[in-house]
């Protein structure tokens, strides 16, 4: 039951066509700035915040801050997310999305 | 099985015009395949899954929000805390007027103990797209119905009472009759799941 209310908030987190999108850039390109995935997905910076939190708050993402860097956040997929999205068969080639 | 063949076949195409116009055919489907996916597990565990947001003040209520939050995870409900999860790259007002407008969040809880939640207060109470995802938690010595203070926040809580609803009294000294602002976010973030999973909000 627990693991299946677990995957019900992944799947929650998932169902959301920028979210899907700003994960898929993180996978190809792990360590990416926010600003970079900003660039790449096209997506306002509020919302690009907004949609990385849920990503993160279910464990499929977490980020490195780095003050000193001009490149402030950093993101990449966890290890729990990379096999979680191997679960759920989406992982087995990263996708490209426009 | 069909949806690992689409991205074999993905990945077998060079970056031209179809190739393109393919992929977002594919992540449509694979949003589709999300959903029923979704909808599959709703029906499994017969519960939704909500989108919180907790508001308040920084130090020990942070840790407080913290604590709330890890019980609503603990109830299959997604709690967001700004200073936790949102990026720093872009200003906090930015961003939580975004998710008040248009994000998928369900409800926004802001605990109003400090200049800054009260400010957040002033600024979304009368926006029409923002206030009804709003649940306001007050010490209950602010509270307009119940407590004695005159002072312009609490007149703004009658306000907003008066047209939204949503403005309720706590009491986290546990001195008086009035509930802990983690009971009320618990019980309300659940019993909004509930109505949610009738589709009755």
């Amino acid at each position: 039951m627990e693991e299946a209310r677990k995957m019900l908030t992944i799947y929650r987190a998932l169902d959301n066509d920028s979210r899907l999108k700003i994960l898929y850039t993180i996978l190809n390109e792990p360590d990416i700035a926010f600003n970079d995935i900003a660039r790449k997905t096209e997506i306002d910076k509020p919302a690009l915040a907004y949609h990385l939190g849920v990503l993160k708050n279910v464990g499929l993402v977490e980020m490195e801050y780095q003050k000193r860097s001009k490149k402030l956040t950093k993101y990449r997929v966890t290890e729990q997310g990379k096999e979680i999205l191997k679960k759920l068969k989406l992982i087995e080639k990263p996708l490209e999305v426009s | 099985m069909k949806l690992n063949l689409t991205l074999k076949f993905i990945h077998s195409n060079s970056l031209n015009c179809r190739f393109l116009t393919k992929c977002r055919l594919v992540h449509s489907r694979l949003l589709d395949w999300v959903r029923n996916e979704r909808k599959r597990f709703e029906e499994l565990v017969k519960e939704v899954c909500i989108i919180v947001v907790l508001l308040g003040a920084g130090g020990k209520e942070l840790r407080k929000r913290r604590i709330i939050a890890k019980k609503l995870r603990n109830n299959g409900i997604i709690a967001l805390i700004p200073e936790d999860d949102f990026a720093p790259d872009i200003a906090p007002s930015l961003i939580e007027e975004f998710i008040f407008k248009h994000s998928d969040v369900d409800l926004v809880f802001i605990n109003v103990e400090s200049w800054g939640s009260a400010t957040e207060f002033a600024q979304f109470h009368d926006d029409t797209r923002i206030a009804p995802k709003l649940r306001v938690l007050t010490f209950h010595k602010y509270h307009p119905l119940y407590g004695s203070s005159v002072s312009y926040l609490s007149d703004l809580y009658l306000t907003h009472i008066a047209k939204y609803g949503h403005v309720y009294a706590y009491d986290d000294k546990e001195e008086s009759n009035f509930p802990t602002s983690e009971k009320i976010i618990l019980m309300i973030s659940i019993r909004y799941k509930f109505l949610r999973a009738l589709g009755k909000v």
